[in-house]
């Protein structure tokens, strides 16, 4: 059983990747609003992967993948970037890969094993 | 052949003219420049004259690098006599600050060479702002439309309980409606800005116009847990009635989402000697003045993890500021963090708009009458 941990502000994105996660994919599941809440959630609840998109308020993704990296606890997990811009490639060093945005519902699980090299 | 008006010298067109002109000689140098070209390039012309052109204005490309004046088109054009146009060319100022211009060089008659500048600076600021609007509204538009695609992808999953269904539909709703309202306000605003939108003046009083605007947020108000306020003269005036309310009620429904639960909103109008004042006042948070600057950039939002301000489409004071302007008034916020905002509509009364309650009317001799027969 695999844990996924989202950090997304947008409250509709988190519910139906709720969903992708826990119906679709079958999947344990948790989520944060904010980078901040993201670090917190990931030390209580040791996900096996984070993704963390890009366009946020305040702590945008980038500084978040950076504050995961940059703490003891966390900096082996592995992160994955939800990003609309293709630009967003140059921060490819810094996570383990990205999700284009919007991502498919029926194929995230999918989509993140694939990019994680998780078997399925 | 219709002979040139004596009173017009050529000296004195190429002066005027807002488009930089500089002759060099045969080997380049600067033998004139008007006014404009002086100005572009910060040079006095009598400090000009005599330079060459390429090695005082064109030394260097725009990345820096040094730009050798063998290597210049214009020299080539000082050789060949033929015409060269470059566009968004970077050319440099007497203080080495760079100016982008498109640029021609044209063979005089004499020798030499007769080129143009025309500061480009302003297309470029142009065409960077509609890309970053573009930008934008794409993000805005595929945030709901990521939502409303993925509910309806998932609505019909096997093993989902009735409630997840039912918050899919709930989420797929939400979208499109936000989805809509954001097509409307975009086409909306673009209709106002483009000069397509005529308004259709009507007399009105203050208080009915109060009354409307504040009827159309009476939902959120309660929703929000919101009083509203009205304070208002008894005064009437000249406007586009639709409009106005569109105007208040943008402000009214910013004012109500920025305030605390059990907090107040007022709307106070006033009309002055020459000008209708309208106050949208709210009990929230206030604005810092960096923030105030940025209000009625389109899709501005402050950073808030309050969802309730977020559901706008960050266009609703842009357009109450572009109709304001439409109506040849002006929109402006005041704030001080912690003390809540005040925006205030300020609309310019006509002379002949000024409409004096029937009591006074024959103490004043009402000189506007004449040319209201209506009345």
């Amino acid at each position: 059983m695999r844990r996924i941990l989202l950090i997304d502000d947008e409250p509709d994105i988190r519910a139906i990747a709720r969903i992708a996660i826990e119906v679709v994919a079958g999947w344990e599941w948790t989520e944060a609003d904010s980078g901040l809440a993201g670090l917190e959630v990931a030390r209580a609840t040791t996900p096996d992967a984070v993704l963390i998109d890009v366009m946020m308020p305040g702590m945008d993704g980038i500084a978040t993948a950076s504050a995961f990296r940059a703490d003891s606890a966390l900096r082996e997990l592995p992160l994955i970037l939800l990003t609309a811009k293709s630009m967003d490639d140059r921060h490819e060093w810094l996570v383990n890969g990205i999700l284009p945005k919007p991502f498919d519902p029926m194929t995230l699980g999918n989509d993140i094993a694939r990019i994680l090299g998780w078997d399925t | 052949m219709t002979e040139p008006l004596p009173c017009i010298e050529a000296s004195d067109i190429v002066a005027s003219v807002p488009l930089g002109i500089v002759a060099l000689d045969p080997s380049g140098s600067v033998g004139f420049a008007n006014r404009a070209a002086c100005d572009m390039l910060d040079w006095k012309l009598a400090d000009l004259i005599g330079k060459n052109f390429h090695e005082t204005a064109h030394y260097r490309r725009d990345d820096g690098t040094a730009y050798p004046f063998a290597l210049c088109p214009h020299a080539a054009a000082l050789t060949d006599r033929r015409p060269r146009a470059l566009d968004r060319e970077t050319l440099w100022r007497r203080d080495g600050t760079a100016v982008i211009c498109d640029v021609t060089a044209s063979a005089l008659a004499g020798g030499g060479l007769t080129i143009t500048l025309r500061d480009a600076s302003a297309r470029l600021e142009l065409a960077r702002a509609q890309e970053e609007f573009v930008g934008m509204v794409s993000h805005e538009l595929r945030t709901p439309l990521a939502s409303l695609l993925g509910a309806l992808t998932l609505i019909d999953v096997e093993g989902m309980g009735a409630d997840q269904r039912e918050s899919l539909i709930g989420i797929a709703q939400r979208n499109a409606k936000r989805l809509g309202r954001l097509v409307d306000d975009i086409l909306d605003l673009e209709k106002v800005r483009a000069g397509a939108v005529s308004l259709t003046r009507a007399d009105m009083t203050a208080r009915s116009l109060s009354e409307s605007a504040t009827d159309a947020v009476a939902g959120t108000a309660l929703a929000h847990g919101v009083s509203l306020v009205i304070d208002t003269d008894e005064s009437s005036f000249w406007a586009d009635r639709l409009r106005l309310e569109q105007v208040l009620t943008n402000l009214l429904d910013n004012a109500i989402k920025h305030s605390p639960k059990g907090g107040k909103v007022t709307l106070r109008v006033r009309k002055g000697p020459d000008s209708v004042l309208m106050d949208v006042i709210d009990e929230g948070a206030g604005l810092a003045p960096e923030q105030l600057q940025r209000v009625f950039d389109r899709f501005w939002q402050e950073d808030s993890s309050d969802k309730r301000v977020r559901q706008g489409s960050g266009l609703g004071l842009t357009i109450s500021q572009a109709i304001t302007e439409l109506h040849g008034g002006a929109i402006t916020g005041s704030s001080e963090v912690g003390k809540g905002m005040c925006f205030t509509v300020r609309l310019p009364v006509r002379a002949h708009d000024l409409k004096v309650p029937v009591d006074l009317r024959s103490d004043q001799g009402d000189a506007h009458d004449a040319t209201n027969p209506a009345h």
